[in-house]
């Protein structure tokens, strides 16, 4: 190639703002320095900066830059070094650009005169002013009706989310800050002081993500009610958010009035939210739910996506496996086959036609599906649920024995004594069931009232609360399920496991065919004997573990009040 | 095929030759040539993709043997690469490249701004890109007066256009005028 090529001045301009693209904060400004036709084309390339912070004070004033995360470029300007006027200076100019952008632009407006100021220099300038910027944290001191007219300088369209602070209540500023465009269009609103007594909630009410703290006084239930339709309404995505929570400030007047006020019920489609409750509402276009916590201090909403676990797969396989394993068996069962079929269709029909119910572990909340809760009511039909369950279960057992006895000689005594045995295990759930289950009004109250967590079902007439959800009877419920299922898998895998072996010693004589299958039936005995007590071990162990962590919490709680004391 | 070996024995019917401004002549895969978005669009409108298509030689006026040369092992070098996207400048400044595009592009400055406008002539946006990225990392954390040395500047800055006051350069080299940030005044709890 050539020795006198181009120089930088002869190249295009289009490479040249590219490459002011890759550069940082820093490197932009020392090549803006190199000559003037440089410095115009950096200063026509768009600027992207992380965070910028301008702070004005009564002593100094400072401008903070945080370039680029990457990076990591950080850049102040110092007011002892720099005027106030510099600074202004160097902070319009970094919205020349009509594209420049900054993600987190936090002001300080701390001194009226310097504010004005600044309004006055962004005035001055030839080309229309406009600040891109993402989020706004803004501080003000009172009455400062230039930080006001600073933002409307924000384009309200990239404006997501405004952060206000101010050192002192101001009604007057706050009224004409909610009503400039910025406002109306930002869609995350928070603020971390309390709202000056007499601005409008309803103000505050387009926001997607809200946090506010108002005086106890201004806490207007009918204006909260609207506040928390239109976020219903809007049917905004998963995530979003409102936190409405009160302060009780030394000078409201008539406390106990505004105590009063503070605990009416919320009333929102009908539906009452009480202090110290929390509600679920479906939201009818999505797959979205919205939980209302209410507080002793306020109100708080958030938006989760619904999560489904479809167990379809198992309320079909579980009986078809059930029915393959025992209906298809060698015919060597006589008379008891019948009691077989009979069982194997009371549980199918009954666990999957008629009444399927579905647990929420590890909570005690059940809810009941299937063709039977047309006309009949899920309380009833979880108990005939149960009652079925051990029948079958019992008939099912009782099975397994007879094929053992009709291998091995015992005598009349002892098969009588292990038939009862065997067959009263199942059947005695029933009873105890059938007690345990609480009074269904009583216990979903409890269930809204007293749990941070439970499915949203509970408000629904198709769900049922287990067992008593104020004291430890889940853990009982739960010991005593799981007892049964271990007991229940070791007499039904003994039972095969001495079958065939019997089996094995007698079928010297028979057919290979017949040997193979009586081998093949074992094998599937087995299996299902594991299958049904592996899924309902999970199930109550998640119950266990959950009584456990609450049993530590309370613990811990109790602990830490005896310290204080 | 002519005297340079540009391309893995291509076939007539799938090249092209192009013409350097010295005269030397260069066949190209066709392949390659949709790198370049000029000789893309320019095979695409004579249709030279097609096999009974008289395909004369493309004068390239503004590019040197040399110069075509060194596109070319660009292009060979690419050649199975995907399609170049352009990504957000803005949030990409890092400056790791692979070793053969260092070494590719380990080359004086004039010889550089040379390749420079023959990828901006033949539209190669990935070479293009490349080669300003290669020169924003030469200048990056460098002084100004140290940016007019590498760039062989020659300056013409008086005053501030909008201050009025004379251009005060960052000493960035000596991190003296570039404090971090201090908390001074201190700014109010976020």
């Amino acid at each position: 190639m050539s020795e006198n090529g181009p120089t930088w001045q002869d190249l295009p301009d289009l490479f040249k703002r590219e490459l002011v693209g890759y550069l940082d904060f820093k490197s932009r400004r020392q090549l803006r320095a190199c000559s003037q036709k440089d410095k115009i084309i950096v200063d026509s390339c768009p600027l992207f900066i992380e965070k910028l912070a301008f702070f004005f004070a009564s002593s100094k004033d400072s401008l903070y830059l945080t370039a680029n995360t990457k990076m990591a470029t950080k850049r102040s300007f110092n007011g002892t070094e720099n005027t106030t006027l510099d600074l202004i200076q160097t902070f319009i100019h970094l919205f020349q650009h009509p594209k420049s952008t900054v993600k987190e632009l936090t002001m300080e407006f701390s001194d009226k005169e310097k504010s004005e100021r600044l309004i006055t220099e962004i005035d001055k300038v030839e080309w229309k002013f406009k600040m891109n910027a993402e989020k706004l944290i803004w501080y003000s001191c009172k009455n400062n009706l230039a930080a006001v007219q600073f933002v409307e300088y924000l384009t309200p369209v990239m404006l997501k989310t405004i952060r206000f602070e101010y050192q002192s209540e101001n009604l007057e500023m706050m009224r004409k800050l909610v009503e400039t465009d910025q406002w109306r269009q930002a869609q995350n609103l928070a603020t971390s002081t309390i709202l000056p007594a007499g601005i409008d909630i309803e103000k505050f009410s387009h926001a997607r993500r809200l946090k506010i703290k108002v005086r106890e006084s201004e806490f207007d239930i009918e204006k909260i009610q609207n506040v928390i339709s239109r976020f219903m309404k809007n049917d905004y995505p998963s995530g979003s958010y409102f936190s409405i929570l009160t302060y009780f400030c030394r000078n409201d007047e008539e406390p106990e009035a505004d105590e009063t006020k503070l605990r009416e019920p919320i009333v929102v489609h009908d539906r009452n939210i009480a202090v110290r409750t929390q509600t679920y509402f479906n939201m009818p276009n999505s797959n979205n739910f919205l939980l209302i916590r209410r507080s002793d201090i306020g109100v708080e909403g958030l938006k989760s996506q619904k999560l489904h676990f479809d167990l379809g797969g198992t309320s079909v396989s579980y009986p078809f496996t059930f029915f393959c394993v025992l209906k298809k068996s060698p015919q060597n069962f006589g008379p008891s086959s019948e009691i077989l079929n009979c069982s194997i269709s009371i549980a199918w029909i009954a666990n999957f036609l008629l009444i399927d119910y579905f647990y929420f572990a590890p909570s005690l909340v059940v809810r009941i599906d299937g063709i039977m809760t047309k006309w009949m009511d899920s309380y009833s039909l979880y108990q005939i649920s149960f009652i079925t369950y051990g029948f079958s279960m019992a008939s099912s057992q009782l099975i397994f024995c007879n094929r053992i006895f009709l291998i091995m000689n015992m005598q009349i005594f002892l098969e009588a004594l292990i038939y009862i045995f065997v067959g009263l295990i199942p059947l005695s759930t029933i009873p105890v069931v059938w007690e345990m289950t609480p009074d269904q009004k009583k216990a979903k109250k409890d269930v809204i009232e007293h749990y941070n967590v439970y499915p949203d079902c509970v408000y629904e007439d198709t769900s049922v609360i287990i067992c008593n959800p104020m004291n430890n009877c889940a853990v009982i419920f739960a010991i005593m399920n799981l007892c049964y299922i271990f007991f229940s898998t070791f007499i039904m895998f003994f039972a095969t496991h001495m079958a065939y072996k019997l089996l094995s010693k007698r079928m010297v004589t028979k057919s290979n065919k017949t040997k193979k299958m009586h081998k093949k039936f074992n094998k599937r005995t087995r299996l299902f004997s594991l299958g049904e007590p592996t899924e309902r071990f999970i199930t109550y162990s998640f119950l266990i573990l959950r009584s456990i962590s609450i049993v530590y919490e309370n613990y811990l709680e109790a602990l830490s009040k005896q310290v204080l004391l | 095929m002519s005297c340079e070996e540009p391309t893995t024995s291509p076939t007539p019917e799938n090249n092209i030759t192009v013409v350097s401004s010295d005269g030397k002549e260069f066949l190209l895969d066709l392949k390659l040539t949709e790198q370049s978005e000029t000789l893309a669009r320019l095979i695409s409108n004579f249709e030279y993709d097609r096999t009974d298509v008289k395909k004369d030689p493309v004068p390239l006026g503004n590019i040197t043997s040399a110069q075509m040369q060194k596109i070319i092992e660009w292009l060979q070098h690419h050649r199975y690469y995907p399609k170049w996207e352009q990504n957000d400048i803005h949030y990409s400044t890092s400056f790791t490249f692979e070793t053969w595009v260092e070494e590719y592009l380990n080359i004086p400055n004039n010889e550089m701004f040379e390749l420079l406008n023959a990828a901006n002539y033949l539209n190669i946006p990935r070479l293009f890109s490349t080669i300003c990225r290669i020169m924003a990392s030469r200048i990056t954390g460098k002084s100004a007066e140290q940016i007019r040395t590498v760039l062989n500047i020659k300056t013409d800055v008086k005053n501030d256009v909008y201050t009025g006051i004379p251009i005060q350069e960052d000493s960035s080299s000596s991190e003296d005028g570039m404090s971090e940030i201090s908390l001074s005044p201190s700014p109010p709890p976020i």
